[in-house]
This record gives C-alpha cells, sequence and structure tokens, in this order.
C-alpha cells in the first residue's frame, strides 16, 4: 500500500512538471503589441438611393500597428498570427448571423441585415496577409486569419516581404522599423440592398495579435 | 519526502497559475455603425401643365387623349403604396372654374373631378386583398360609343382631401391594407428592369366630354356609381358650362403601414 501511495506522488509530481513546462513553453516572445488610433468608429449611412445602389466603401477606417519583440534572451520560436472576430452582442439575443439592432425607422420587409453583407479588407503595402481581398464572415462564430498560424510552424522574419514579396511575414519586428510588413490597413465594404429594413445596427470588428504557442 | 512532495506540488501548481495564462495577446476593436435610413423617392416626368382644349365638335365627341403625359418612377426602401388623388384649389371635389363662357339654366358649372381618366402603363400587381370593381387604372380607355364606365376616373375623395383610398378604390400600386400582396415590395427602377418594371409607370390622360357634354364616364371612386353631370344634377337637359376650368392630380408615394 505504501508503494502505490509512493507511485502515485511520483506519477503526480511528474505530471505537474510535464505541465509546467509545457506553459512555460508558451511564452516566446517578449513584447506583442497591437497599436491603432484611439477607439474606431465607422459610421456607414445610407441616406440616398446611389448609396443604396453602390453601397459604402470606407477605406483605411482603422490602421494597425504590430510591434512584436523577442525576449532578451533570443528565443527562435518567437511568433505571432493576427485575427478577425466578430461580435454583435449576441448575449442580449441577437441571432448570430445578424447584425444588431439598435433602432427602427418603421416597418419594412421585417428583414434584419446579415452579418455577411459586410465585406472586411485587411492589407499592407507589402500584401503580406495570405488573403488581400474583400472577404466576409458567416456568422459570429466565424474567425478570419490575417497573419496565419502555419502548421507545422514556419516563421517568416521582418524583411522577407521587401526582398521576395513573401507572404505571412510572422517573425519579430515592429512598425517603427519595418512599417510596410507591420501595419496593416483596414478596409469595409457594405450594399445592404433594399430588403432590409431600414434602422441603425451595430457590429464590433475584434482585432487580435497574439504570439504563437 | 513527503512533505517535500507537497511542497514541490504547491509551488508548482503557483507557477503553473502565474505562467500558463502569460502567453502574450493584444487586441483593438473597430466599431460599426449601419445607419440605413428610409427612402422613398418618387421621379415624375410630366409638363408643368396638361392642356385639354375642346374648339371642335369631333373633340366633344372623341374626346382627347394625351399619351404618356406623365411618367412615374419609383424608388424605396420600403413596402410602398402609390395613389393618384384629383384636387382643386378650391378643396372640393370640382374643377375650379376659372372663367365662364356664359351660363344658361341647364348648364352646370360643377363638373366633377373624376371626369379625367387615367390609364397605367402597367397592372397593379399589389392589389390582392382589393374589394372594388377596379383595383387600378390599367383598362384600356373605352371607345366613346361604348357604354360608360369608371374603369379609368380618377379617384377623388369626397372632401376633396389627399386622404389614401379605401380598399374599394383604386390605387396605381399596391392597396390598403398591410396583408401580404398589399403593398409592393422595396427596390427601385434604376435597377429593375427599366419600363417593364413594378416601378415605373407611363400615365395616360383622357378627358371625354360626349355630347351632350355630361361625361358619362365620371364616377365616383368605387366605379361603380356614375358621377356625370346629368344624374348628379338630376336634370337629363344639363350639360357642361363653357369656360376655362383647372384641377390638378396629385400623386402620393407612401410606406405601406
Amino acid at each position: 500500500m505504501q508503494q502505490i501511495k509512493r507511485t502515485y506522488h511520483q506519477l503526480a509530481l511528474f505530471s505537474l512538471l510535464l505541465v509546467s513546462a509545457l506553459g512555460y513553453s508558451q511564452i516566446h516572445c517578449g513584447v506583442v503589441e497591437l497599436q491603432s488610433t484611439a477607439a474606431v468608429e465607422a459610421n456607414m449611412t445610407f441616406a440616398d438611393f446611389s448609396r443604396y445602389n453602390a453601397g459604402i466603401t470606407l477605406m483605411s477606417v482603422a490602421r494597425l500597428r504590430v510591434k512584436v519583440e523577442n525576449k532578451a534572451v533570443v528565443d527562435l520560436d518567437c511568433s505571432w498570427k493576427l485575427r478577425m472576430f466578430i461580435e454583435n452582442n449576441s448575449g442580449a439575443g441577437t441571432a448570430a448571423d445578424k447584425w444588431e439592432e439598435v433602432t427602427l425607422y418603421g416597418n419594412g420587409n421585417a428583414l434584419q441585415p446579415l452579418i455577411s453583407d459586410l465585406e472586411v479588407r485587411v492589407t499592407n503595402n507589402c500584401g503580406t496577409p495570405l488573403n488581400t481581398g474583400f472577404r466576409s464572415f458567416t456568422d459570429v462564430n466565424d474567425i478570419l486569419n490575417i497573419i496565419e498560424e502555419l502548421v507545422p510552424q514556419v516563421i517568416v522574419p521582418e524583411g522577407s516581404c521587401t526582398a521576395s514579396g513573401t507572404k505571412n511575414v510572422n517573425g519579430p519586428g515592429s512598425y517603427l522599423t519595418n512599417y510596410d510588413e507591420y501595419s496593416f490597413d483596414v478596409d469595409l465594404r457594405l450594399k445592404p440592398g433594399f430588403q432590409y429594413n431600414p434602422g441603425v445596427y451595430k457590429l464590433n470588428i475584434r482585432f487580435r495579435l497574439e504570439e504563437v504557442n | 519526502m513527503k512533505n517535500f512532495s507537497k511542497l514541490l506540488s504547491t509551488v508548482l501548481l503557483i507557477g503553473l497559475a502565474t505562467t500558463a495564462s502569460a502567453q502574450l495577446v493584444d487586441q483593438k476593436d473597430v466599431s460599426i455603425t449601419l445607419d440605413m435610413q428610409p427612402v422613398l423617392e418618387l421621379e415624375m416626368t410630366t409638363p408643368n401643365q396638361i392642356d385639354f382644349i375642346f374648339d371642335e365638335i369631333t373633340e366633344y365627341q372623341a374626346g382627347i387623349t394625351q399619351p404618356g403625359a406623365t411618367i412615374l418612377k419609383v424608388s424605396a426602401t420600403v413596402n410602398w403604396d402609390l395613389y393618384a388623388v384629383g384636387r382643386s384649389e378650391a378643396g372640393t371635389r370640382f374643377w375650379d372654374q376659372q372663367v365662364s363662357y356664359g351660363s344658361t339654366t341647364n348648364s352646370v358649372a360643377n363638373l366633377p373631378l373624376s371626369l379625367l381618366e387615367l390609364k397605367q402603363s402597367r397592372a397593379n400587381s399589389g392589389d390582392a386583398n382589393a374589394t372594388g370593381t377596379y383595383s387600378d387604372y390599367s383598362a384600356a380607355f373605352s371607345t366613346t360609343q361604348a357604354a360608360a364606365t369608371g374603369a379609368n376616373s380618377l379617384f377623388v375623395n369626397n372632401t376633396g382631401s389627399a386622404t389614401p383610398p379605401t380598399a374599394a378604390d383604386k390605387y396605381i400600386a399596391g392597396h390598403l391594407g398591410t396583408l401580404a400582396g398589399d403593398s409592393m415590395t422595396a427596390g427601385t427602377y434604376l435597377n429593375n428592369s427599366g419600363t417593364a418594371s413594378d416601378f415605373y409607370y407611363v400615365m395616360d390622360y383622357r378627358i371625354a366630354p360626349g355630347l351632350p357634354a355630361i361625361f358619362p364616364n365620371a364616377f365616383i371612386a368605387d366605379g361603380d356609381t356614375a358621377e356625370d353631370i346629368a344624374t348628379t344634377s338630376g336634370n337629363a337637359s344639363a350639360y357642361a358650362e363653357g369656360g376655362v376650368y383647372t384641377m390638378y392630380v396629385q400623386y402620393v408615394l407612401l410606406e405601406d403601414q
């Protein structure tokens, strides 16, 4: 019995050591910072027919600046990914694929705008994102990658784009020293058509910069 | 040994708790406000004034038609109805007499606004629950020798106001009520097959006085009750007093609600 207890303790200790070691292994970078101008609010107002017909495109509504620094003791595994999430205050009852309704102007066709009508384009001077065209979210569960986590892990170092047009630059670097690869412009486009209820609606796009484990 | 194990476990647990969640992350938000304002636009191409001058006997007999005098083009982001209503400056259901060429015992100066006939180029597709004999002005103009008909007589309110027609009266598009089939859906003539769409109407006008000039095709709003001069005056010998008369047609585009 004593022997079993000892073995159990040893196993538990070993497990903790392993998990602890893995936990530590997540931190490869010293600084991971995403900067942008103070709270970005984009307004799309459809008040006449040319707008409804042609849609509205807002260029550079936000400019994201990435700064990822290595630790003092350089870790060769330091890399990052940048992703987009969409939020519609679904906790308040908004359907997963609809815009959040703030107010209605009157009776329309009883349809609420779809999240998928909003198109987002994120790009930079080097065109480092793997997808540089307009894309849309299916619903709030959809996540769009800008700089992806490659499997198996591939670290594309700073300066690669300038030299060869390589995409998905994800090594340590900064917009201060390499603006074209570490800054991103966000463009929005929306063409609602005529099928939706007139009113005011809201969405929130969250840009999330993470170091890759 | 046992105490050492416990101590080590505790230290490792605390260390794990403080480091496992230490993955470096930063995030920023872009908040988007979509303001879709309701738009109802009625674009009208028409002369400022449409003249009907009856100075020949054949014109009294055959009437005068002004084909395609008005073109109506609709753009809307909401469900909509469109109707025409006859109005006069005096606010009555009669034409305004500007000049009289002389009155007699049997001449009548109160010409009903409904004597004006309209014909729309495209039938009303939003009249599923209309209850009247005629739900729109899409019928062809009758020959003046045929029996009198109210199929094309202009809708007029008893009070001369612009109040929308009832379910029994004529609309150009859509109808009273908000049930399915009572309205036209949102859209615009700009991207709906031009003249063949429900957002584009060409309006013809006709006045047929007849001989004597009693305007046999004048009917009250429901299209079933005659409003010609002889009937309304109760005088079989009555006829329209010669003169200059004016009125206006008001086209109203409104949200179906």
